[in-house]
């Protein structure tokens, strides 16, 4: 038996898995495929669901009252320095240190300059280091709830051009947002998996 | 994929749990499967997840007594069959999670040392290292199982001290 190998016996025993039963199969694949669970043995999943749903209501509502209030506190995001400073810029990143009620998420690089990524309740902002100028702002997507962070996970992918930027809090989940040479991508749940992708302006 | 999940998550129960949201996961994720890995440990990866995520929710439950409800029940012969695979199953319940996660991603799903290494996100030599470790100490595990059971069948078997048969 060289150094990659097991006792056969135990290698053996190791793969013997029993197979789903029908029933099982058919219920994991109509719940993954219909995304919500229709055995009350998964209640894990519909308790999920549920918060997810109470997630979305929840954002919507705000962002529809948001919309249809006529006050003038609704906040704007733009780049001003005049704005109070209510965050503590990391170095490197300060064009968005004049945003009211956003944190610093990361730093990245662009063909042209760096970019900062920054985070408030209510979106992320990308913002161009050289002129400052506001290159994107996104609406944060619907997360399902988990204790699940991304650490890590994108190390393999990074030599492809893609970047680490940082991770931040969404409804009490980490997300981790990778940027890409068009695009600035949020990962994240029990899986790390991609939750959206905003497209940025091309590079000149 | 869902033997990976059975031999991370061991309880036949969350194991399935996992199975289920590493599918989920991979519906919602296939639009962004870039093709950058294969898409066989890319399919790894995400179940590997899924069972680990399952393995520190579970952590701080106290584990069922009964085997026949933690360990999952094999095909084939019942008898000898059983008593290997409850064997290795308790003995893979012992090892550290990265030794257990690597050695099912190598024997169970037959994956080569990179994949593994991308998996975990860590160096090639250190999945070496995991594996070479992971299979001494589950060759000592049931080493001791083996020796314990023996004790145990010689005490019960054997006639009582003094005895004339």
């Amino acid at each position: 038996m060289n150094d990659d190998e097991l006792d056969p016996k135990v290698l053996a025993a190791l793969r013997d898995v029993a197979p789903a039963s029908d029933a099982l199969r058919n219920q994991h694949i109509a719940v993954a495929l219909g995304e919500s669970s229709p055995a009350s043995s998964r209640s894990r999943v519909k308790w999920l669901s549920a918060a997810a749903a109470i997630i979305v209501m929840l954002v919507g509502g705000n962002a529809l009252y948001a919309a249809l209030s006529p006050s003038s506190d609704t906040p704007t995001v733009a780049v001003s320095p005049n704005n109070s400073v209510t965050t503590v810029p990391v170095k490197g990143s300060t064009c968005g240190a004049g945003l009211t009620d956003y944190t610093v998420v990361g730093t990245y690089s662009s063909v042209s300059s760096a970019r900062e990524v920054w985070s408030s309740s209510r979106d992320l902002v990308v913002i161009d280091q050289t002129s400052c100028e506001l290159l994107g702002t996104f609406t944060h997507p619907t997360v399902v709830a988990t204790e699940k962070i991304c650490d890590g996970f994108f190390a393999p992918f990074e030599p492809g051009g893609a970047q680490w930027v940082g991770k931040y809090k969404d409804s009490g989940t980490t997300l981790t947002l990778i940027a890409t040479a068009t695009a600035i991508q949020i990962f994240g749940g029990p899986s790390c998996v991609l939750i959206a992708s905003h497209p940025l302006p091309a590079q000149p | 994929m869902r033997a990976v999940c059975h031999r991370i998550v061991i309880n036949k129960s969350d194991a399935e749990d996992a199975t289920q949201m590493a599918l989920i996961s991979i519906v919602r994720a296939i639009p962004s499967f870039d093709g950058r890995s294969k898409f066989s440990t890319w399919i790894y990866r995400i179940a590997t997840n899924a069972a680990l995520d399952e393995v520190r929710r579970i952590q701080r439950r106290p584990l069922p007594t009964d085997k026949e409800s933690v360990y999952d029940s094999p095909t084939g012969d019942r008898t000898s069959a059983v008593d290997a695979q409850m064997d290795v199953s308790s003995a893979l319940s012992e090892l550290p999670e990265e030794y257990r996660t690597a050695i099912v991603l190598r024997h169970v799903a037959d994956l080569d040392y990179e994949e593994i290494a991308a998996i975990q996100g860590v160096p090639v030599g250190t999945v070496r290292s995991r594996l070479a470790r992971g299979r001494a100490q589950l060759a000592e595990i049931l080493g001791n199982q083996n020796a314990h059971s023996d004790r145990q069948t010689k005490t019960t078997t054997a006639p009582p001290e003094g005895s004339t048969s």
